[in-house]
């Protein structure tokens, strides 16, 4: 019959299985080094988003939160035209930029892939407009439109032109911002977009030339679908970008003339720090993370299926 | 090897640690922080700075910021209470706001007198409740107003024109329209005949309250009922929007640096100038027509009057150094002080003795209307709504600058607004 008692648990040497203490050089090290990181970011981020979700249920009186009205603000939301009209104007805005910073993009980019004289000091050229601040972007354009003595009106005028108030006219306005977005952010795409064609094999392309195949259906039948993931990732983080623009619109026209360029960051900069309508601006900035999700959501459908396809 | 590691790390922790903790100075007077506006406002108290700091020993750290940036950044402070600022420059429409909250410090109970020297209407725009016009609804009405800041700047909407075109000063409304009518425009002495503020927001509110105003026209009436869409205010827009017609391109968009350019390159006959700019006509660098400006009062209408905005330098309720805070200011706004940074940069003073300064009045020509202007000048609306208000009215009035709208169109459409503010506000029973 075997014996019932177990052998006696072989007690742990303190070599085996040190206290604590002298473990924080092996087990806890790497989450030390991580923790200065991951609190500054819970700090930074995680909380002041909680913060802001908690204070948009309450009204606010003289800048501090004063009474809980729970969903009162998000109805009245639903409700105020004025911050519908400013989602409409960053869509379009958003739209509109975002398609025109593309297909620029892709059209550098593919001229990039070329060789000509000094091409690499006029593709570090390229990306200059992208390394100025949006503050410095925003007051240099500002003076450029300016339709007395600014270089557009200089410039139609040597063409025998009148010069266009560009941003005192409520749709030239928006196109004004419009152009300036795209002046600024045409680099990034071309940037993400010549990485993606650089690396592309040229195999395919080569037999595809030697199947009689022309430019045009190399690019549309062979080069695209190559390429299409890293344009999603592209369009993805641009269109995520394009949907928190402020500096340069609030320097140009501060969301004028009348309410033209009055995107919904703008509009919610407003409401909190003018007229210290903080749960309100809390409210209106969760709705417009939920919209900014949803956009996300659909262009990471179109990334997934583009990968299974 | 790990734990070498982990050791080396915790041993350079405590060192940085201790390093910051004896960083510290030893037996240091008094530092107090002042917010201002960037510019030639407050230029002036800047260069006096030092001389307080050898006066008393203690330092002052002077944040200088643009105007929206400023009144971010006191509000926000003011609102957290977190006393980043010992002393702040504000502007006089946030009075209101920030005194109705109990976010400044009177400055009664730190013992401060007043000083009748000030020029009546700058002390009675830095005090709460405002001595006149319509209050809050639930002040009592024998509430007595308190000091709550120092005037620092006189400022007030002059009016300039060219005199060597406009030859018979314009002494009302009415004439100055006919005179730069008839003096601009193709084949004429100058191109353009007025320069308008029409950016969005308060610069064309402030522009619009000059001619509502002098029309006998109103934001609201003493019991806060709204009456900016009134047949006198729509005429008063209807006339400026005339005026508009006249303005170089971009009025829609222009501000006060566009409005002095557009005088001072030559191009423009007249317009509605903050004295901050009147330093600039007779400087060669800045000035094509030096000379050639007067800067008078706003001509009359059914009164005389533009629109008062006063600096104010004020002492968070919140601030770390208050007594220190109050000498400084008072040192500031202080006649002797006031006469030398006011000498230096031209800018409107805020007593009565600085402004009749025989030297002053010889160097700075303007200072004589500017005190009329000032006496006669009249505030905003003294609400903490009143940046609400600002916006909607401000929006409406760019619209109608920009063609968008008529004018009894923009100021119903912004009487109906500014009401739905003012009701949520809880000011109508």
């Amino acid at each position: 019959m075997a014996s019932l008692t177990t052998a006696p648990i072989e007690q742990p040497t303190d070599e085996r299985n040190p206290p604590w203490y002298q473990r924080l050089g092996t087990d806890y090290l790497p989450f030390l080094l991580l923790a200065p990181a991951v609190i500054t970011l819970l700090a930074l981020t995680v909380y002041p988003f909680l913060y802001s979700v908690y204070i948009s249920f309450f009204r606010f009186r003289g800048g501090r939160p004063d009474t809980f009205i729970g969903l009162d603000n998000y109805a009245r939301l639903l409700q105020d035209p004025h911050f519908w009209e400013s989602i409409r104007t960053l869509l379009l805005y958003a739209a509109l930029s975002v398609t025109l910073e593309f297909v620029l993009g892709t059209a550098l980019a593919l001229f990039f892939t070329g060789h000509f004289p000094l091409r690499g000091l006029w593709r570090s050229l390229m990306i200059v407009p992208m390394m100025l601040t949006p503050v410095v972007i925003g007051v240099i354009w500002r003076l450029m439109y300016d339709p007395n003595f600014g270089i557009t009106a200089y410039a139609l005028r040597s063409i025998g032109l009148a010069p266009i108030e560009w941003l005192s006219k409520g749709n030239w306005a928006f196109v004004a911002v419009v152009l300036v977005d795209v002046w600024n952010w045409t680099p990034f795409m071309f940037l993400l977009i010549l990485a993606g064609l650089e690396s592309l094999p040229v195999e395919p392309f080569e037999a595809a030339r030697m199947d009689g195949a022309s430019r045009f259906q190399i690019f549309k039948d062979h080069m695209l679908p190559m390429l299409a993931p890293t344009m999603l990732v592209a369009l993805l983080v641009r269109s995520m970008d394009v949907l928190r623009i402020f500096d340069q619109i609030f320097i140009m026209t501060s969301g004028g003339p009348g309410s033209a360029t009055e995107v919904t960051s703008l509009y919610l900069y407003k409401t909190a720090f003018k007229f210290f309508d903080m749960g309100y601006a809390a409210a209106g900035l969760f709705v417009l993370l939920i919209l900014i999700t949803i956009l996300s959501r659909i262009y990471i459908r179109f990334l997934g299926t583009g990968e299974e396809g | 090897m790990k734990m070498r590691t982990t050791k080396l790390l915790l041993c350079v922790m405590i060192i940085a640690l201790g390093l910051v903790g004896l960083n510290r100075p030893a037996n240091a007077a008094t530092k107090i922080v002042v917010a201002a506006v960037q510019g030639v406002e407050s230029a002036g108290i800047k260069a006096v700075i030092p001389d307080w700091e050898k006066k008393t020993g203690n330092s002052v750290e002077l944040v200088e910021l643009p105007y929206p940036n400023l009144q971010d950044k006191v509000f926000t402070d003011a609102q957290a209470g977190t006393g980043s600022y010992d002393a702040i420059f504000i502007d006089d429409p946030w009075m209101p706001f920030l005194a109705s909250n109990n976010y400044l410090t009177p400055l009664d109970s730190l013992g401060y007198k007043v000083d009748t020297d000030f020029v009546q209407k700058s002390l009675d725009v830095a005090s709460w409740p405002p001595p006149t016009g319509p209050r809050l609804p639930g002040t009592p009405k024998d509430a007595t107003p308190k000091l709550y800041a120092l005037p620092a700047l006189g400022n007030v909407q002059l009016f300039w024109y060219r005199k060597d075109i406009i030859t018979t000063p314009p002494a009302t409304i009415q004439d100055l329209m006919k005179a730069v009518t008839e003096n601009s425009g193709p084949g004429k002495a100058v191109p353009y005949g007025f320069t308008v503020r029409g950016k969005k927001g308060n610069p064309v509110v402030t522009d619009f309250n000059a001619w509502n105003w002098s029309y006998g026209g109103d934001i609201f009436d003493d019991n806060w009922k709204v009456i900016v869409n009134g047949p006198k205010s729509v005429q008063a827009l209807k006339d400026e929007l005339s005026m508009a017609k006249l303005s170089p391109p971009g009025v829609a968009n222009a501000d006060a640096d566009e409005q002095a350019i557009a005088l001072l390159n030559g191009s423009t006959l007249a317009g509605i100038i903050w004295p901050a700019y009147n330093a600039q006509i007779d400087d060669p660098s800045k000035s094509k027509v030096s000379g050639k400006i007067a800067v008078v009062p706003f001509p009359k209408g059914e009164k005389q009057t533009s629109q008062l905005g006063n600096w104010l330098l004020a002492i968070p309720a919140a601030a770390k150094n208050k007594e220190v805070a109050l000498d400084f200011i008072t040192w500031a706004t202080s006649a002797d002080v006031m006469k030398q940074w006011v000498g230096a940069t031209g800018v409107p003073p805020t007593r009565t003795s600085v402004f009749k300064d025989p030297e002053l009045s010889k160097k700075y020509w303007w200072q004589e209307a500017n005190l009329e202007a000032l006496s006669n000048a009249t505030w905003r609306p003294r609400t903490p709504e009143w940046s609400k208000v600002e916006d909607i009215l401000g929006t409406y009035l760019s619209k109608a600058i920009a063609g968008d709208m008529d004018a009894q169109a923009a100021l119903d459409a912004a009487a109906k607004e500014i009401t739905d503010v003012m009701t949520q506000a809880g000011y109508y029973k």
